[in-house]
């Protein structure tokens, strides 16, 4: 466990669990202000990255980005259109509606699959690719740091956003008492398409920022769905500060167990944490605007 | 003197700083109506979650004859002989009349999952038995005409019978009545005081908690009023309708 | 009620279906469409039981591909390296299945909506890691190949003889789900369901109900998987993915949830028809997750609705006729 070793190990946990924390929060936006899990939330990162992969080779990269990004939002902000709110309007059971969201998680995965294809392909991150080293212990590779500063970014912004301004505290409101925001003119129907945009958003940004590290492809966003919504249900759905937490808690574990221990079992981890997590305390983790 | 078929002893429940249940005591006798009445707030239907197994009391104890029944679970209170009916019904919605009932009479204690899973093991006796008894509890609340119908087409009232004839299902020896008239038209509560007689003629013990203090005072045999968490007054309805803490309980005169 | 329904004519119905079933590998002899039969009968036996535990019982149980590869794998590695036959390895794989089913389902009973289903989602997930990570016994990635197969009396089964084994799996669980439903066990598990408080003042013990109808449904999952292991005689991780668990899922939803004909309409023509139109795999999926998100759109009750749908219409009509 030499110093440079424990570095590594920081940087590189640190680096996977704001990816983890950035897929959780964007399922917690939307968990909070709507009750509703949705599984898709990988899909939009996944496709987000595909997207720049299809963009890149025919315009500059920064419209890549804000085309993929966009792109992906929009899917999202689509799929609570012509399928949520259809079975919101019908009073669909619990049973339908979750049901419904794993099939549009499967239709972005396998429809990505089809128009795609099966490869994965490599996405460039926005900086450079020159290693920077610093004071000759430790190495990293500057999309961790646009990592770090971009989850910031986000959840500063956000945090921000359902504090100060009109349409980020409707978000709120509606968590907190969904017939009472309806009372004083919340729409529910805006706010909830509000939330799949708002989530699909960070989705996106998070799959531009995983994608450099690992490749773009169809199943990419497995992991980081699953994962996310591991982190939301274990950081505690109190505030997106769980989510930050509990994303960055996740990662160092999971890299110092893959370094000291064994790698192998390290991704398994996760689900063991959250099974911990939920068998000790499945009454704590349950937030207002859950439906269960 | 024989026991008594209810004994609640000094019973205390809190939540938090709120004392709900204060030290309550009181019997019911075998055969007897028991009503418990009070202003809104004053515990009543704590009490009766207690009795029925739904939340542990702080302190004192709840005896069935001659078994200790304090802290036990709801279905095990169930099962060791008091049923109950609530105010907001919870029936089987899938189910029909019939087969609500049905549950009520079910002996539930183990869950013979070779008998269910191959219908031999004496499987038909008992469902032939518990079926004898489901018709019984029909009857006895009088409402066997219902005995086919989704419990979607009935009427409220038609519901709370339901949901008693399910408690009766299992012949209980204390039968706990939660605000049993609420929202019954005038039709109805008489054919729920006939019901309840027959019930008490069986015999069966039952305890009220009910609103509608004119109603339950003219069925019941003894009263005790509760009033923020304490037992206020006990007697016959009589006593209790010209009890001055009574009045100024509902009324409020001092205030 | 139907004649043919009627409870006396139940043991005509069941033996007449068996016959009916098992002289199918009378007619057809292929391969192909042998393997076809099995691979709906195992699928049957899934869809079956997820159709309870969720329909009836009212639980998530995406860890369903989980105790299926558990059953497959149990058996096929115990005949495989340790040389034990294959029937003994039924009891076992049954067994150990619903005993890893009873310890986590023990905490994940008392978890409501979201909080069950992710809980064994993550089950699921873990299961399918474990089983690729712990490759001295279960061969990782690659699996495990040439596991010797089921003998009775010295003759090998296989192909249309495996089939009657496999008829025979599906025709024992689907009598044994079908007994629970109008047992006192199956009528507390609906009621577990359809409000625990009042099952609870029927003397219903509600955990213990629910954690009995998610061990069932482990152990019908682990039965299926002991049949997929001796008809491949191979076994590999993918038996476990997640994936599996939600097209199962799909097919009893399109199915009709708690619709027996239905979701047996459904199962079987959603396993058999990509087959006869040649679709990929991937492309079997996509279309599966459209179908859902149509049938959860338009028809909500799945086949087994409209089936319902259909006969209530039939019988008005018929009254309608008979009062001219």
């Amino acid at each position: 466990m030499t110093l440079q070793s424990i570095l590594q190990v920081l940087v590189s946990g640190l680096q996977v669990g704001c990816i983890y924390a950035l897929m959780a929060l964007s399922f917690y936006v939307i968990q909070s202000a709507t009750g509703i899990l949705n599984f898709a939330q990988g899909e939009w990162a996944m496709i987000s990255a595909v997207l720049g992969v299809v963009f890149l080779p025919f315009v500059p990269y920064p419209i890549a980005i804000a085309a993929a990004i966009a792109g992906a939002t929009s899917l999202a902000i689509l799929s609570e259109r012509l399928f949520i709110r259809r079975l919101e309007s019908r009073n669909a059971s619990l049973v339908t509606i979750i049901l419904s969201l794993l099939g549009i998680m499967i239709v972005a995965r396998y429809g990505t699959a089809l128009l795609f294809g099966q490869e994965e392909y490599p996405l460039p991150g926005p900086a450079r690719s020159e290693i920077i080293e610093i004071g000759g212990e430790l190495y990293l590779l500057p999309q961790t740091l646009v990592i770090y500063a971009a989850t910031v970014a986000v959840f500063a912004a956000v945090e921000l956003h359902m504090r100060r301004t009109k349409l980020g505290r409707s978000l709120r409101v509606a968590a907190i008492d969904p017939i009472g925001a309806q009372l004083i003119g919340v729409d529910l129907n805006r706010v909830r398409a509000y939330a799949f945009g708002l989530g699909g958003l960070i989705a996106a940004v998070a799959g531009w920022l995983y994608a450099p590290l690992y490749a773009a492809g169809y199943m990419i966003g497995v992991v980081p769905g699953v994962k996310g919504f591991i982190v939301m249900v274990i950081g505690g759905m109190a505030s997106p500060l769980g989510s930050l937490l509990g994303g960055i808690t996740l990662g160092l574990i999971e890299v110092a167990a893959a370094r000291y221990f064994s790698s192998l079992y390290s991704e398994a981890l996760a689900f063991v944490v959250l099974m911990g997590v939920l068998f000790v305390r499945p009454e704590g983790l349950i937030a207002a605007g859950t439906r269960s | 003197m024989t026991e008594p078929m209810l004994r609640v002893e000094q019973l205390t429940k809190r939540f938090g700083g709120l004392l709900a249940v204060d030290c309550i005591s009181f019997d019911v006798g075998e055969g007897e109506i028991c009503a418990v009445i009070g202003p809104n707030g004053a515990g009543k239907t704590t009490l009766f979650n207690i009795i029925a197994g739904e939340g542990k009391p702080d302190a004192g104890r709840v005896r069935l004859q001659d078994e200790n029944l304090t802290g036990f679970a709801d279905y095990d209170v169930a099962r060791r002989g008091i049923g109950r009916a609530f105010q907001l019904v919870h029936l089987f919605e899938s189910m029909s009349v019939a087969e609500n009932v049905l549950l009520g009479a079910e002996d539930h204690r183990q869950l013979r999952m070779m008998s269910a899973a191959t219908h031999l093991c004496g499987h038909r006796r008992r469902l032939e038995i518990a079926r004898a008894q489901a018709d019984e509890a029909l009857a006895l609340v009088g409402i066997n005409h219902l005995a086919g119908r989704p419990i979607g087409s009935l009427s409220f009232g038609q519901q709370r019978l339901v949901g008693a004839a399910r408690a009766l299902a299992s012949r209980p020896r204390l039968l706990l009545l939660d605000e049993p008239a609420a929202g019954l038209s005038r039709g109805e509560l008489e054919v729920l005081r006939a019901a309840i007689l027959r019930v008490r003629s069986r015999p069966t013990s039952i305890l009220i908690v009910e609103h509608n203090v004119e109603f339950v005072l003219s069925l019941s045999d003894r009263a005790i009023v509760m009033n923020f968490g304490r037992k206020i007054a006990e007697g016959s309805p009589d006593e209790i309708r010209h009890s001055e803490a009574v009045i100024e309980a509902y009324l409020g005169r001092k205030h | 009620m139907h004649r043919l329904l009627s409870p006396n004519l139940r043991w005509l119905r069941w033996t007449a279906g068996a016959l009916l079933l098992a002289l199918f590998p009378v007619f057809v002899r292929e391969p192909y469409y042998i393997t076809l039969a099995v691979n709906l009968a195992i699928t049957l036996i899934l869809t079956l039981s997820l159709n309870f535990v969720v329909g009836t019982s009212g639980q998530w149980s995406f860890a369903h591909a989980a105790f299926f590869g558990m059953g497959a794998y149990v058996p096929g590695v115990l005949a495989s390296r340790f040389g034990l036959d294959g029937w003994l390895g039924l009891p076992l794989s049954v067994a150990l299945t619903s005993v890893l089913a009873t310890v986590v389902g023990l905490p994940i009973v008392r978890l409501r909506g979201y909080y069950l289903a992710v809980c064994t989602l993550a089950l699921g997930f873990l299961a399918e890691i474990i089983v690729r990570q712990a490759v001295d016994l279960t061969g990782g990635g690659y699996g495990i190949q040439q596991i010797p197969p089921l003998f009775i009396a010295g003759y090998r089964l296989h192909g249309g003889s495996y089939y009657l084994l496999a008829v025979a799996a599906l025709l024992a669980s689907s009598l044994l789900l079908d007994n629970l439903k109008g047992s006192t066990l199956g009528h507390a598990i609906v009621a577990s369901r359809d409000n625990p408080i009042a099952a609870a003042s029927c003397g219903i013990n509600v955990g213990r109900v629910k954690l009995t109808a998610f061990v069932i449904s482990a152990a019908l999952a682990a039965l299926a998987g002991w049949v997929h292991t001796f008809y491949y005689l191979a076994l590999n991780p993918s038996l476990l993915a997640s994936d599996l668990t939600f097209l199962w899922y799909f097919m009893v939803f399109i199915g009709g949830l708690g619709s027996v004909p239905g979701v047996v309409i459904g199962t079987a023509l959603l396993s058999v028809a990509p087959e006869f139109l040649g679709m990929a795999t991937h492309n079997q999926v996509l279309a599966f997750g459209l179908l859902m998100l149509g049938v959860a759109l338009f028809a909500p009750r799945g086949i087994g609705g409209a089936l319902t749908g259909l006969l209530q219409t039939g019988r008005l009509l018929a009254a309608e006729r008979s009062a001219k």
